[in-house]
């Protein structure tokens, strides 16, 4: 039985089902979560141990080395990098690409770091562990307009608070606000006058602040409790506090001391909104199936009911992503409308009005059912979704318009319509299922493969295995139903144009037999010529009229001057006419507003300028101006101007690692190949990353002389402690959050340096100088402490000039350390674009052979030889005649996109061939000779063929013309090649198949063996 | 379909498919490399990198070293009376300005009036019989001249005459003390000053050597601080040292005269340096800096931007050459000051020292050297040190 009578026999169910499903595709579009690009898995993550006091080698070895001791048992974790710092070690871990199971990986991770805790010293303040370091703000909101930050932090723990209740708000981070705490200044003069130190008030503080229940008295019915108020209730409790001296008197602990609430020194971090002081808070939205232009919407009403309760502090939007979702999703649906409009004429101009009613009505159904389906298993609207709809609108329409051209022809012979269309279901179901199982297949490896770039794509094959399987069932299923009902014999003499090209190409295989085969060889060695003209990028920058600055200053810099020096860099910037608005964070790089922001650890000496641009290109013109202008007035920082990036976050495209555990050797290394790396051409804003260097004082205590003024070490250390940073008393419970008391000189960490000799030191009445008792020397120390993956680690960083391509300085800088070599026992590995690029090929690679058995499997299927076989993939490389030039002519870079778009168009042109060589095959099994097979299947063939790759090459124009940079080159690619190789399917495919599917030849040898044999 | 599946290739189609087969990996490493030229091998090529200079001073670095006292009167004095008491009455307040002489307390001692008008008793009554002794004595020497009284008799008259004589000067000396005592009760200024602390009240006792109240000349003011070996050993009275008051708003700088130096340490003492202040320079009680130079074998100073560090401990700075290149140039750091560190090298006066750009740098790097002021305070420029 036929499969069209099935199809007539449940036509109501089919068409019924149809209809739901549209329904539900229309539902989904409807109501499906909106982002601008997807949401990797929390892949990175950071550690951080705080031990106050412990100098950057300290931290190393008792912090830093047992914890990556402690993390090297986690075989989940793909790279371990730690900065070992004074005061605190920050260890950023990434797991491996192909974890997914990230909550069981991070409870190892915990687990390591709880094992290692146990051999820190004591004194280690703050061990955290930060999992959930992928997320992104959806909206930064800054609360400006009072240069206190204290009253601005207010404001925004407040503010947080009230934004917390709104819908699809996960969580709230507060960047630039101060720590607080409660400062007690005792001036060392007053305590030399009344013979006290500052240890002795830090200890009535403590006996004060003793939190002590007073209990419950039982009065039978209830109970009654007691409160001693044991504890320091408020601040003026502090200034009253009685000081008992050695003279008997008593004193308010006000008349020797400022008491006040500060902000804790020296500041770590703060933020400017537009060069107003600021506290920034980053709304971060549930991840998964939030709206985030609906909560934008949702997010501004809140806000502008709030606002005046806030007066006269002011409430900015730093950064709205929301906006920019709408304006990424509204150009890509523009296009993609633009596209289905495109090919949706075409297709009325190819087969008239009435099949191109039909074939176009196939777009949104499909588009729909496969946007349903996606929805249902939960996928998002992002740009990377609406990409795999625009790829697949070209190449859906294809299994439509091969059958319904089919029917038609089957008609214009005068075949009955029902007839017809079995006929057309008959022959082409089979093929059809083929190649759209090839297709499906050349996507299999993306859909695969592991890591953030597989993660990043992953929409795409999803989106248009999706599409073509619901392309397959309507052509197949639903489509012959209608042509049914719906198709007349036309008069038109089948698609205009196609007869004419069909009648070339007959010629030419007619007239010459060698020279299309040499001329294609010709060709491809001549396309593979131009290869040197391709630019290689992994991934290209946003189109975002917003880029980014990172400052970094020598390590050391306290926050203070980086503020200095960055805000100068911001007054330049806000002067210019097509800068809009300036967001600066110094102390730490900020928020991750962006996917693809490296966070890098909060240090005093970074600053980050999140610039707001009239329009993109203005950015070009801005981030040039700095090159050649501005950077030139900052000698002392390293300043990275660039649009934010795509794909996954790398610190430079040009990342290269040395490792050694001498320092001094490191060094040496560092130095040779920052020589070399400076020499290639290609490379810009050349820095390494190891520091240098801080300036330490050593104190050589002599003990015998110390011990004869009644000294010890500690009580030293705590006095220049207490005069510096100022010794801790215990918590004041009762400010908005409990913050540290501390007593401390006046001076605090701006004592000059000069005074540190003469310090003195209060014992026994008497003043005692530091410099009595110990000899000060001078020494240059380690500042940071980079490992990575557990060795001593020195980076080496470059930016990319314009014209420049990673591979291509990688390559020279290789040879460069050829003749320069680095010292023996340096080991020397590739970061940055290179490693992204080398993962994201490795990854597709490892799926590869998976999709290439399946494409087999599914031409075996089809043609059941190895001979088809190989012709067909013989067409494969044909397209690269066409991408090579095509990006060449066009001016886009070959990167990963383009590496996508190559791996689509090996699914589209075997498409071609497989149905050229089904009718050939057809042909000769009805006995036809091969030339006859071939010229029927040119002529049969020319049309669908020509029509479907129109159809995709318009479906794909849109977004070739588009402002984007991340689409246009695999638009290109795809464009170029699939044109192209076309038109060499129709050249190259009969060429082969004479060769190798003529049975004459093959008879003729027969004959011989058999004769041979007989005799 | 073909008759025969498995039949061989032709010649041809064989020599066609492995040329394929050939051209597909060829096509995909050409596409995988990329073109190779260009490197700067012309060294004068390489792209100059900015930085910021400083040229070595001629000058060795004077290096100084701060400590703080209080300043204080240089004549003060801590009143106590010679007799213990009841404070009756206080006659100045904290702050009166008193002169020489001025009472400033009156003490009560119970014994000292009584003790007064008993020794003035026993003076009069050593006077009553003093004149009782020089009339027995003048009668006696009347009679004896006439030889009515024996010569024994004269000399005892005599005798007992000068023993009243001494014991009246006895009594005599006994109630000028006792009024002296009496006296005492009455606490006047040493000298002209103002009255800087009270340390009884009304109606309370004192002893006799007990603090009553301090008393300082503002006039003249000295200041004391404690100070290193070092500095004391070198120091010499007479010397002139540089003062300063941080506390005050202005930050003049005035010269002290070194007064006192006890030039070592003893048993726990420390050395200490008294420097008396210029008249009118300031008050007591004024938080001073004494500044005082020390010497050591520093070279240069430079700023502390311009180190590097080079190996676990190792320092360098990178120094520009005539051609406009840099060189590493090993240095051993001594001392910081401000924003300074003096060092030791090999290097020169006069040479040109990287400041700003260390981490764009390598030995051999080229630079350029962009010494625009612009509005971020060059680090450096201003040597604590004074000249």
């Amino acid at each position: 039985m036929n499969v069209f009578d099935t199809l007539i026999r449940y036509q109501r169910f089919i068409f019924a089902l149809t209809l739901v499903s549209v329904f539900v595709g229309l539902a989904a579009y409807g109501t499906m979560a909106r982002q601008e690009d997807p949401s990797f898995p929390y892949r990175a993550g950071s550690l951080q141990v705080v031990y106050p006091g412990a100098t950057a080698q300290q931290i190393e070895k008792l912090i830093t080395e047992p914890l990556e001791e402690e993390l090297a048992q986690v075989e989940e974790l793909a790279k371990v990098k730690s900065i070992s710092r004074d005061n605190i070690s920050v260890i950023t871990v990434i797991l491996a690409d192909h974890i997914y199971d990230t909550d069981t990986a991070w409870d190892r991770v915990r687990r390591a770091m709880e094992r290692a805790e146990k051999t820190f010293p004591e004194g280690v303040t703050d061990i955290t562990l930060e999992d959930r370091r992928m997320d992104i703000p959806t909206v930064v909101l800054s609360v400006t307009g009072s240069d206190d930050l204290i009253l601005l932090a207010d404001a925004a723990d407040a503010l947080k608070q009230r934004l917390l209740t709104a819908p699809y708000v996960s969580r709230i981070e507060i960047n630039g606000s101060p720590e607080k705490e409660l400062l007690i200044e005792i001036e060392n003069t007053t305590l030399n006058q009344l013979g006290i130190n500052r240890q002795y008030v830090v200890s009535i503080l403590k006996q004060r602040n003793a939190l002590i229940p007073g209990g419950l008295i039982n009065l039978g019915q209830r109970f009654i409790r007691i409160n001693t108020a044991s504890d320091l209730q408020s601040i003026e409790e502090i200034a009253q506090l009685p000081i008992l001296l050695p003279n008997g008197q008593r004193i308010p602990l006000q008349a020797i001391a400022d008491i006040s609430i500060q902000p804790t020194q020296p500041l770590t971090a703060q933020v400017f909104h537009d060069g107003k002081p600021a506290i920034s808070l980053g709304i971060i939205t549930e991840r998964g199936q939030t709206d985030t232009v609906e909560f934008g919407k949702i997010l501004r009403n809140k806000l502008a009911l709030l606002r005046s309760d806030f007066k006269p502090l002011q409430i900015e939007e730093t950064f709205f992503q929301p906006d920019f979702v709408e304006e990424r999703l509204h150009g890509l649906q523009e296009s993609l409308l633009i596209s289905a409009a495109l090919i949706a004429l075409v297709v009325f101009l190819a087969l008239g009005w009435r099949t191109g009613i039909l074939v176009a009505l196939v777009l949104p159904i499909v588009a729909l059912m496969a946007l349903a389906a996606y929805n249902l298993g939960g996928g998002i609207l992002h740009q990377i979704a609406v990409i795999g709809i625009v790829i697949s609108l070209g190449i859906l329409v294809d299994n439509a318009i091969v059958i319904v051209e089919s029917i038609e022809s089957h008609l214009r012979n005068g075949v009955k319509r029902s007839l017809a269309v079995r006929m057309a279901v008959k022959q082409l179901a089979m093929p059809l299922f083929s190649s759209t199982g090839t297709t499906i297949a050349a996507f299999i490896p993306l859909l695969l493969s592991k890591g953030p770039t597989a993660d990043f794509t992953r929409g795409i094959p999803v989106m248009i295995i999706l599409a073509l399987i619901a392309s397959y069932l309507v052509s197949v299923v639903l489509l012959p139903l209608v042509a049914f009902y719906w198709l007349k014999p036309s008069r038109q003499r089948a698609v205009p144009g196609s007869q004419w090209v069909a009648k070339h190409v007959l010629n030419l295989h007619q007239r010459f037999r060698w020279l299309p085969l040499a001329s294609i060889v010709g060709l491809l060695v001549i396309s593979l010529s131009l290869i040197p003209q391709l630019k290689v990028e992994f991934f290209p920058s946003v189109d975002r009229n917003q880029f980014l600055i990172d400052m970094e200053l020598p390590v050391g810099t306290p926050v203070s001057h980086t503020l200095k020096v960055s805000k100068q860099l911001e007054q330049q910037l806000r002067a210019r006419n097509d800068v809009v608005s300036v967001m600066r964070s110094t102390g730490m790089s900020g928020f991750r507003f962006f996917y693809n922001l490296s966070a890098t650890p909060s240090a005093s000496n970074r600053a980050r300028l999140m610039v707001n641009t009239t329009s993109p290109s203005a950015n070009k013109k801005i981030i040039d101006w700095i090159e050649t202008t501005v950077k030139i007035e900052f000698p002392e920082a390293v300043l990275v101007a660039k649009n934010l990036g795509q794909g996954p976050p790398v610190a430079a495209p040009i990342e290269i690692r040395l490792q050694h555990h001498d320092p001094k050797v490191l060094f040496e290394a560092s130095q040779t190949a920052l020589a070399a790396l400076h020499r290639v051409k290609g490379t810009r804003e050349v820095r390494s990353n190891l520091d240098a260097g801080v300036p330490e004082m050593m104190l050589d205590i002599e003990d015998y002389t110390a011990e004869e003024l009644g000294l010890h070490r500690a009580q030293l250390a705590s006095e220049i402690f207490s005069q510096t940073r100022g010794l801790e008393s215990g918590e004041f419970r009762y400010s908005n959050n409990p913050v540290t008391m501390r007593v401390r000189s006046m001076q605090g960490d701006r004592t000059p340096l000069s005074d540190v000799p003469s310090l003195y030191i209060y014992q026994n009445q008497q003043a005692i100088p530091l410099a009595s008792m110990a000899a000060i020397k001078t020494r240059w120390a380690a500042a940071e402490i980079h490992h990575f993956n557990n060795v001593p680690t020195v980076t080496l960083l470059s930016e990319l000039q314009p014209d420049a391509a990673f591979n291509q300085v990688m390559e020279r800088f290789y040879d460069e350390i050829k003749q320069n070599p680095l010292p023996s026992g340096v080991i020397i590995s590739v970061g940055g674009d290179s490693e992204g690029a080398g993962n994201a090929n490795k990854a597709i690679l490892q799926t590869a052979p998976l999709g290439i058995l399946v494409l087999l499997f599914f031409m075996m299927l089809q043609f059941n030889s190895f001979r088809r076989l190989g012709i067909i993939i013989t067409t494969i490389p044909l397209a690269a005649i066409g991408i090579v030039p095509g990006l060449v002519i066009s001016g886009q870079p070959f990167g990963f996109q383009p590496l996508l778009g190559v791996i689509a168009l090996i699914g589209i042109v075997v498409n071609n061939a497989i149905v050229l060589i089904d009718v050939i095959d057809a042909e000769l099994k009805s006995e036809n000779t091969i030339e006859d097979a071939i010229s029927k299947a040119i002529q049969q063939r020319t049309a669908p063929i020509l029509l479907t790759t129109i159809t995709t090459i318009l479906g794909l124009l849109p977004l070739a013309l588009s402002e984007s940079t991340l689409w246009p080159p695999m638009a290109w690619a795809i464009i170029s090649g699939l044109a192209m190789s076309t038109v060499l399917t129709l050249i190259v495919i009969p060429s082969l198949c004479r060769l190798l599917l003529d049975t004459i030849p093959y008879m003729k040898w027969a004959q011989k063996l058999n004769h041979s044999t007989n005799i | 379909m073909l008759k025969t599946p498995n039949a061989p290739l032709s010649l041809r189609s064989k020599s066609l498919l492995i040329l394929a087969l050939i051209i597909m990996p060829l096509c995909s490493k050409l596409l995988a490399d990329a073109p190779s030229s260009g490197l700067n091998e012309n060294p004068a090529d390489m792209r100059a990198i900015p930085v910021r200079t400083t040229v070595l001073s001629e000058e060795k670095p004077q290096l100084f070293r701060s400590f703080s006292g209080t300043s204080r009167a240089a004549q003060r004095v801590s009143v106590r009376p010679q007799v213990s008491g009841r404070l009756l009455s206080k006659m100045v307040n904290l702050g009166d300005n008193v002169n020489k002489g001025d009472i400033l307390a009156h003490l009560y001692n119970p014994e000292a009036t009584p003790r007064a008008q008993e020794a003035k008793q026993r003076w009069e009554q050593t006077q009553v019989r003093k004149a009782q002794q020089l009339r027995d004595f003048q009668r006696i020497q009347t009679l004896y001249k006439a030889g009515a009284a024996t010569k024994q008799e004269f000399e005892t008259a005599r005798t007992n005459l000068w023993a009243a004589e001494t014991t009246q000067a006895a009594a005599k000396s006994g109630y000028q003390r006792a009024a002296q005592i009496k006296e005492e009760q009455l606490i006047r200024a040493p000298f002209k000053g103002i009255v800087t602390q009270i340390d009884l009240d009304e109606g309370e006792v004192i002893n006799a050597g007990q603090s009553l109240m301090q008393l300082a000349d503002p006039s003249q003011v000295e200041v004391e601080v404690t100070v290193s070996e070092q500095i004391a050993s070198t120091l010499n009275k007479g010397d002139l040292v540089p003062v300063t008051f941080p506390l005050l708003d202005s930050s003049e700088e005035i010269q002290g005269l070194v007064q006192e130096v006890s030039p070592f340490r003893e048993r726990g003492a420390l050395p200490t340096v008294v420097i008396l202040l210029p008249t009118q320079s300031t008050k007591p009680g004024i938080t001073a800096h004494i500044h005082f130079t020390i010497e050591d074998n520093s070279q240069f100073a430079l700023p502390i931007s311009a180190v590097i560090k080079t190996g676990a401990y190792g320092s360098a700075v990178y120094r520009v050459n005539d051609n406009k290149h840099v060189e590493l140039i090993p240095i051993r750091p001594h001392q910081i000051i401000a924003n300074q560190v003096t060092i030791s090298s090999d290097l020169k006066p006069r040479d040109i020292i990287v400041v700003a750009g260390a981490q764009h740098l390598f030995d051999g790097a080229p630079v350029t050297i962009v010494n625009t002021p612009h509005n971020v305070e060059i680090v450096g420029n201003n040597l604590e040190a004074r000249q």
